[in-house]
């Protein structure tokens, strides 16, 4: 018995001391793994290589490609440039087609959700597919055009049977049709909704014009509002908002991976990448958390951020959420890799860190000045809204003496009705805020705005005229608030609206010295927090040279570089002098 | 993959937080009291000296990279001697992180909590150890480096702020008490750099081993810096047999400054930074310590070690009864423990170890030969 305990105690401190946390999961974003395109991703020799088209993000050099005689070849060509294997979206119908009474193998290429299936169906496969009295035809394969007899010779003029004119003439009754031979046109028309027809034997495509984009049921973005920048925000349908995010992509080597979630929901998930740019390891990752999940159903992306993000203790938001495709291009032209979820018009990019969650969608739209501005705007924002209350009662309770006397006697004056300590003052007042805000969220929208003036106007009036508040601290709060509406990320906001109570109490205790306190553990869960591999919180962020996401924004000419960050295969996002119009 | 290894600003930080935060206590009026008015001239001395001292130390680790002075005891005397080092390095460090943790509480005691107890004070400093130590050391790393950022911030700004005050002639004579007070006596102020101490346990942390060098000479220099130019502007601000002991000379000197009809006393501000800071202290002393203790133990976790090591530090810092006993014990074992501990018995640890290190690759050589 005496030995068991011993042995026990003995296991216990071996446990405690021997053997490390087995909860610890430890990513972290390696370099990038594929050397071939990182090469060719940072040479940049000329600046035709360097505009974001079709032609710069191609890993090797593909302009010369064209179209082959053998139709598995084309095949085999368009499933590895459209990585059709992974890329959910990518369609490919192989079918046969008769013309004059022959039969060709056929396949046509296009993107779901870009194309109109009527236009398809009706307009393309029917004719090619069906037989009927264009394509049964059977009449001479060579017209006679002219004849000539002399000396019981005859001499005809023969034009011979051509199947292009013949398709593009006869069989497809579209209006815009193209013949092309290079690939690069082809996928280029492939990315902006068009299909493409390839038929053995002959070395050319067509390429058909059959976009049918959802146009009328996209609505406007409701909490991502923006003056200069697009008014277009994404739906419950998946498909609806692949085609949104290839309408701004427009490139082969976006990748969209169907993922099934949910045992019984099987919710159907997209993960889009840019291939040649995402780092490797993050989309695997992604990929691999994504897969990972033992749940029964999945409703929203809400429901997958809180899944898949690092750090479940942390109120910090660690997952990007957005409903505008602008935005969302803008991340997979970084190199961050984007999930979609069926249902959901909010998507998820990772990884997330914590000056992502300060950037509104407009002020990449926005000349730098502008953009610096409200950043310092919000940026003070912040602080105003996290801390004002704290030190409020820090200086209140323990720090008179900073403050102008003239100021301290108008608090001391203003409080002397109040019969309650300041503490439960500030705590009432602002707990009354956050019950006004919820509640304005949850009333029909015809009804908030009264909620708004009883709740702030009449009760806040009202709280003062009965001394229950003092009036400075109705200013306070009020300041406060405002400030709140300026943090650009909804989950952020409410992080710092939790963070603020904290803040009041420490406050409230020590002063100035529960708020280093405070503000010192803030900073040490910011600095230990990872998203995806990536430092949550790092002095990246007062990086002002080349990049587009740090605390102050550079020029649109300077944004030469990915964020380091994302480790991605092509580190840099134009010429060092990008304006080559001036130095001509 | 290298997770907990730091970088070389990481590794300046570090070593520079340990440096100066004494600078915000009686650091410079102690200086001024065995130096007067040669104190500038002293502490430039000072720094000199203790500038090639660390390019001494850097030198004789270049025979052991990736390896901290823990290492390298069991290496030269094995298990005995890098237990040895291991306690006599722990103590010490619990020993003046708590006395400075103390002092710093009874300064804020003093200025704005008169009715609060020491402990109440002392335990958010011990709280904020525990978490930040239990979040891990790349954590605590971090938020060091930004904290000494602002901690120099909010020193250079009070040295501009004060800038005004300064009266020139309060540095003559330039030798104040004399040429063997200033440069032999005056040795004894190397007890400033004392903190320099943690630069024999960074090597095996750094995650690039010839950045050690480079860390350990940029954080002296520029803890140098600091420390002359508190010691110039304490000096010059007050007359060097004013007693201002009981509380911080740098708090004083501000709070004595003006600053403006709206902003009266700002250096509650600066008491607000200066509390960041030593919070980050305390962080990084008990990181340290339960590094040295997790390599006397060989354990794999330190997580067991943390509230123990944060207890303690807690316990010794309640133990001196009144501030002039806290600053009496400090400068004691400063002086008489930590001086000889830092300048002398851990590069005598080195030299011996480079001696076998030698004797070893020159037999290892031969029986190759």
């Amino acid at each position: 018995m005496k030995n068991k305990t011993l042995n026990s105690i003995k296991e216990y401190f071996h446990k405690l001391f021997y053997e490390e946390d087995s909860n610890d999961y430890n990513f972290i974003l390696p370099e990038t793994t594929n050397s071939i395109v990182t090469n060719a991703a940072t040479n940049f020799e000329t600046s035709e290589s360097l505009s974001l088209d079709n032609e710069s993000l191609k890993t090797s050099d593909t302009s010369n490609d064209k179209v082959f005689q053998s139709i598995d070849v084309n095949l085999e060509y368009v499933k590895v440039r459209f990585n059709s294997m992974i890329n959910s979206d990518i369609q490919i119908r192989e079918f046969t087609l008769s013309a004059r009474n022959k039969q060709y193998k056929a396949f046509l290429l296009f993107i779901d959700g870009m194309t109109d299936s009527n236009i398809m169906n009706n307009y393309i496969l029917k004719p090619l597919m069906l037989k009927n009295s264009a394509n049964s035809f059977e009449g001479a394969q060579n017209r006679v055009v002219s004849e000539v007899k002399t000396n019981n010779i005859t001499v005809r003029k023969i034009k011979k049977f051509d199947i292009v004119e013949y398709i593009s003439s006869c069989l497809l009754p579209e209006n815009t049709i193209q013949k092309l031979n290079k690939f690069d046109d082809i996928v280029s028309g492939v990315n902006s909704g068009n299909c493409a027809l390839f038929i053995d034997t002959l070395d050319i495509a067509f390429d058909i014009e059959v976009k049918g984009f959802e146009k009328r049921s996209l609505n406007t973005p409701n909490n991502e509002i923006v003056v200069r920048g697009s008014q277009v925000g994404f739906t419950e349908n998946l498909r609806t908002n692949t085609s949104l995010i290839r309408r701004y992509i427009n490139n082969e080597n976006l990748v969209i991976e169907s993922v099934k979630v949910g045992k019984i929901s099987k919710t159907p998930c997209a993960i889009c990448y840019l291939k040649n740019v995402a780092n490797s390891d993050l989309i695997a990752e992604t990929k691999y958390r994504v897969s990972n999940l033992e749940i029964d159903y999945l409703i929203s992306s809400g429901q997958l951020e809180q899944l898949i993000q690092d750090d479940d203790k942390s109120s910090l938001p660690q997952l990007i959420s957005t409903e505008r495709p602008d935005r969302v291009a803008n991340f997979l032209f970084e190199g961050r890799v984007i999930i979609i979820v069926n249902g959901s018009p909010y998507i998820l990019a990772v990884p997330g860190v914590f000056s992502d969650f300060l950037e509104s969608p407009e002020d990449l739209n926005l000349k730098h000045q502008y953009a610096n501005f409200v950043r310092f705007l919000r940026v003070l924002a912040l602080v105003i809204t996290l801390l004002l209350p704290g030190i409020y009662m820090a200086i209140v309770n323990f720090h008179q003496e900073l403050i102008p006397t003239e100021l301290l006697y108008a608090i001391i004056a203003s409080r002397e009705a109040v019969p309650f300590p300041i503490l439960f003052e500030v705590l009432v007042l602002e707990l009354s805020f956050e019950l006004i805000r919820e509640a304005s969220i949850r009333v029909p929208s015809p009804v908030g705005p009264t909620i708004g003036i009883v709740g702030a106007l009449i009760l806040g009036q009202a709280a003062v005229d009965a001394s229950i508040v003092s009036p400075i601290l109705i200013i306070i709060v009020s300041i406060t608030a405002i400030c709140s509406f300026s943090v650009p990320d909804f989950s952020l906001g409410y992080h710092f609206r939790i963070a603020r109570f904290v803040y009041i109490l420490l406050g409230a205790m020590a002063g100035f010295l529960g708020i280093a306190a405070g503000a010192c553990v803030h900073l040490l869960i910011l600095n230990n927090m990872q998203s995806f591999g990536v430092p949550y919180f790092q002095l990246h962020i007062f990086k002002t040279k080349n990049v587009a996401n740090g605390i102050i924004l550079p020029p649109a000419f300077k944004r030469e570089e990915r964020p380091a960050f994302l480790k991605t295969k092509r580190p840099k996002t134009q010429d060092h002098i990008s304006m080559k119009w001036r130095s001509l | 993959m290298k997770i907990n290894k730091i970088s070389l600003v990481q590794a300046i930080a570090l070593i520079l937080i340990i440096t100066i935060n004494r600078l915000s206590i009686h650091l410079p009026q102690t200086i001024l009291t065995t130096c007067g008015s040669a104190a500038i001239l002293n502490i430039v001395f000072i720094s000199i000296i203790t500038i090639a001292f660390v390019i001494i130390v850097t030198k004789l680790f270049k025979n052991f990279p990736n390896l901290d002075i823990i290492d390298i005891s069991e290496n030269l005397g094995g298990k005995f001697l890098k237990y040895l080092v291991g306690i006599v390095l722990i103590s010490y460090i619990i020993f003046t992180c708590a006395i400075l943790l103390r002092d710093f509480a009874e300064i804020l005691k003093i200025l704005y909590y008169g009715d609060t107890p020491i402990i109440y004070l002392i335990a958010f400093f011990i709280i904020v150890c525990i978490i930040s130590n239990w979040l891990g050391r790349k954590s605590v790393v971090k938020t060091n480096l930004i904290l000494t950022i602002i901690m120099v911030v909010s020193l250079l700004i009070s040295f501009l702020a004060v800038m005004p005050n300064l009266t020139i002639q309060r540095a003559l004579p330039v030798l104040g008490y004399g040429t063997y007070e200033t440069f032999i006596s005056g040795l004894s102020n190397l007890f400033t750099f004392n903190s320099l101490l943690v630069i024999y346990l960074v090597p095996s942390m750094l995650n690039n081993p010839s950045d050690f060098k480079k860390a350990s000479i940029i954080a002296t220099i520029i803890a140098s810096v600091l420390v002359i130019l508190v010691t110039a502007i304490s000096l010059l601000a007050f007359s060097f047999s004013t007693e201002i002991e009981k509380i911080s000379s740098l708090y004083m000197l501000l709070s004595n400054n003006e600053f403006g009809k709206y902003f009266q006393h700002p250096e509650s501000l600066f008491v607000f930074t200066w509390s960041l800071s030593f919070m980050s202290y305390v962080n990084v002393c008990c990181m340290f310590i339960v590094n040295v203790l997790k390599k006397l133990t060989n354990a794999k976790n330190e997580r067991p070690f943390i509230v123990p090591v944060a207890i303690i530090i807690l316990i010794v810092a309640l133990l001196p009864k009144s501030i002039m006993q806290i600053r009496d014990f400090g400068d004691f074992t400063s002086i008489y423990f930590g001086t000889p501990l830092t300048f002398i018995a851990l590069p005598m640890i080195l030299i011996l170890a480079n001696i076998k290190h030698k004797r070893l690759h020159k037999n290892n050589k031969e029986d190759f030969n």
